[in-house]
């Protein structure tokens, strides 16, 4: 045994493991101790499913908040300075809406993936067997060779470090006197000729080592080589090393940009110069957006508003020789369609955001231009909730100029404003996907 | 290298804070700009009748309207020209000036009407005959802003004025004219009509209507010096 492996703690020799920084040698000794201690193998198989889920969370994934919050209080008590890539997922560990579903979409995926592989003859779930005929299921270690699948060249790289796990099993298979580097680990391609590695072979070599002195349970390490065509090309690829947690964090960040958005939103306050202008009541309007994402901070996006506006109109009496109007600025319900750009700022990591957008367009009575200053709060990675300041300058086509077009005389009292400014505070909802 | 490094972010973080405020700060310039073209708002109320009344301290200063009346002494259809003579006595210490009306040459030689002028009153006297003034017609009362109202006699019958309407704007013989009042004239025999005036130049219109007389309407022409 390697005395300056035994110096190290199990765990930064899992992390280098995983990372892919131990050599052949080493790995097969942790790969030993991982299958005689069940401390140890818990420790491995928390860290496997945390790179799973990290990769996974580029889809819809949540880390159950207690073995985040277990891996997380390990790993920031070894190193405070290394920076972990939880800021999303803090909102849902805060969140008790999105930890219950983050509870169930995990119960609910894991049992899909169980149920998708049922074709194993490994009883369901987790128990103790006789030492004599302990197993370790590898039913979810049949991954879908890569060449066989849609994943992009890059992808395929990246699932590397998916085989590098797996090669954790089968260098177990071959027993820590024996090690051996199978012919599919260099290539992702072959990963395919890793199925002819049974769960017996497994079995095998963890009931001959010699160190194994306790029955070996049955448990499941869960690998899934992922295929989603996602922006995974963006992945800095360190050749020869398996992706580490800050590039789990940029694959995070990358693909939250998804390429659309769907929105809510409706004022809930507000105000309006000059001052006689009528406002809207609270949540009288309602807005939808539909936005393209240029990147992950800038988009484009069409809003479509049905509400109430400030029209000035007339009323008109005939008097003696001459024709009195007066003008009013009353609310009338319109259609409103405007164009806009808007940027949102990553806070704190991904606690929040802060947008800004201007734009303008058209309503049913002329033309307006609209800014806006707001937060969003993500809820999950597609529903975000936010609030803005929206100030729109309306100006509604026509002059007074138009009223006093008479053969006779003609007064007219009322606003000769017809440039607007409506202000409100709105709530919203968006969507992305 | 640490201290770089959030120095850097620092910097980012400031830059990308000037990228959000920017289209705030265009738009806030945008909306600014539509309020220029917003005519300066009419004071809530006047104290000097004169700013609003016709320039009667101006000589020489004329004044034409178009004429329509079914009144004696008028013509139907015509034109009247009111040439300021400036101030010509002080009765009960108020100014009086006078102006010489004429509707042209078929209507015979200009009459001098005359006005009592100073910052709290504009009154019509009418013209002159047998020593004595013809009329005291209460035209405009500071202070002067929407819905107020006084009252005075005129040819023996109790007249009633209030501006229904202040910092209006009108159209008068095709031209437009802003901050104008509307002062509308009730009397208890029966009077009613409207003049109104805008800041700066005076009366542009006048309708009034009295009883076993006719109707008079005026609109302004122009104002032209001499």
């Amino acid at each position: 045994m390697n005395s300056d492996f035994m110096a190290i703690p199990i765990e930064d020799t899992i992390i280098a493991y995983l990372d892919g920084r131990l050599n052949d040698a080493e790995g097969a000794e942790l790969l030993h101790r991982v299958s005689v201690s069940p401390e140890i193998r818990q420790m491995f198989q928390e860290h496997v499913a945390l790179r799973k889920m990290s990769f996974r969370a580029i889809q819809n994934a949540t880390i159950p908040p207690a073995l985040e919050e277990s891996l997380f209080q390990r790993i920031g008590a070894k190193d405070e300075k290394e920076f972990i890539p939880i800021g999303f997922w803090s909102m849902g560990r805060t969140s008790v809406m999105a930890g219950v579903a983050a509870v169930l979409l995990v119960l609910v995926m894991g049992s899909f993936q169980y149920w998708n592989n049922g074709n194993s003859n490994v009883v369901p779930g987790s128990k103790e067997v006789p030492a004599n005929t302990a197993q370790i299921s590898t039913q979810h270690l049949d991954a879908e060779p890569a060449a066989q699948s849609n994943v992009s060249p890059t992808i395929a790289a990246s699932s590397t470090a998916l085989s590098n796990e797996y090669r954790a099993i089968n260098h177990s298979s071959s027993g820590s006197s024996n090690v051996r580097r199978h012919e599919s680990y260099s290539d992702a391609k072959n990963v395919h000729t890793t199925k002819h590695t049974t769960k017996n072979d497994v079995i095998a070599s963890l009931n001959s080592s010699p160190e194994s002195t306790e029955p070996v349970t049955e448990s499941k390490i869960e690998l899934f080589p992922e295929t989603r065509n996602v922006e995974l090309e963006r992945i800095p690829i360190n050749p020869g090393a398996h992706g580490t947690l800050e590039s789990l964090r940029d694959i995070a960040i990358v693909d939250r940009a998804p390429s659309f958005e769907i929105g809510i939103s409706t004022p809930f306050s507000g105000f309006s110069l000059p001052a006689n202008t009528p406002q809207a009541t609270p949540f009288s309007d309602v807005s939808l957006r539909v936005g393209y994402n240029l990147d992950m901070s800038n988009q484009l996006a069409f809003k479509l508003t049905r509400g109430g506006f400030a029209e000035l109109s007339t009323i008109t009496t005939l008097g003696a020789g001459f024709t009195d109007l007066n003008g009013q600025l009353t609310m009338q319900s319109a259609f409103a369609g405007e164009l806009f750009f808007q940027h949102r700022e990553l806070v704190d990591h991904g606690l929040f955001f802060i947008t800004g957008s201007i734009g303008g367009g058209f309503y049913s009575l002329g033309t307006l231009l609209s800014a806006e200053l707001g937060i969003q709060v993500p809820v999950n990675d597609k529903l975000m909730g936010g609030v803005s300041l929206v100030v729109s300058r309306l100006h509604q086509n026509g002059s007074t100029q138009d009223y006093l077009n008479s053969s006779q005389p003609v007064i007219y009292d009322g606003s000769n404003v017809h440039n607007t400014v409506a202000g409100s505070i709105e709530y919203g909802l968006t969507y992305s996907f | 290298m640490r201290e770089m490094h959030y120095h850097n972010l620092l910097t980012t973080r400031i830059s990308r804070r000037g990228i959000l405020a920017a289209p705030f700060a265009l738009f806030l310039v945008l909306a600014g700009c539509s309020m220029v073209d917003t005519p300066a708002p009419t004071p809530t109320q006047e104290l000097d009748v004169r700013n609003y009344y016709i320039q009667l301290a101006t000589p020489r200063l004329e004044y034409n309207y178009t004429v329509t009346s079914n009144a004696p002494f008028h013509p139907p259809v015509g034109q009247l020209t009111m040439d300021m003579q400036g101030v010509e006595d002080t009765v009960n210490g108020i100014p009086v000036y006078s102006c010489l009306w004429s509707y042209g040459t078929y209507y015979g030689a200009p009459t001098a009407w005359y006005y009592g002028l100073n910052d709290s009153q504009a009154i019509n006297l009418g013209i002159e005959s047998a020593g004595q003034l013809t009329d005291h017609w209460v035209d405009l009362q500071a202070p002067l802003s929407k819905d107020k109202s006084w009252s005075f006699t005129s040819q023996g019958e109790s007249i009633t004025a209030s501006i229904l309407k202040y910092g209006a704007t009108a159209q008068v013989n095709g031209q437009s004219y802003s901050d104008v009042i509307m002062v509308n004239y009730s009397g208890a025999n029966g009077t009613s009509g409207t003049e109104w005036f805008q800041r700066g130049k005076g009366l542009i219109y006048y309708n009034i209507t009295r009883p076993n007389f006719g109707t008079i309407e005026n609109q302004l022409i122009s104002i032209v010096q001499k």
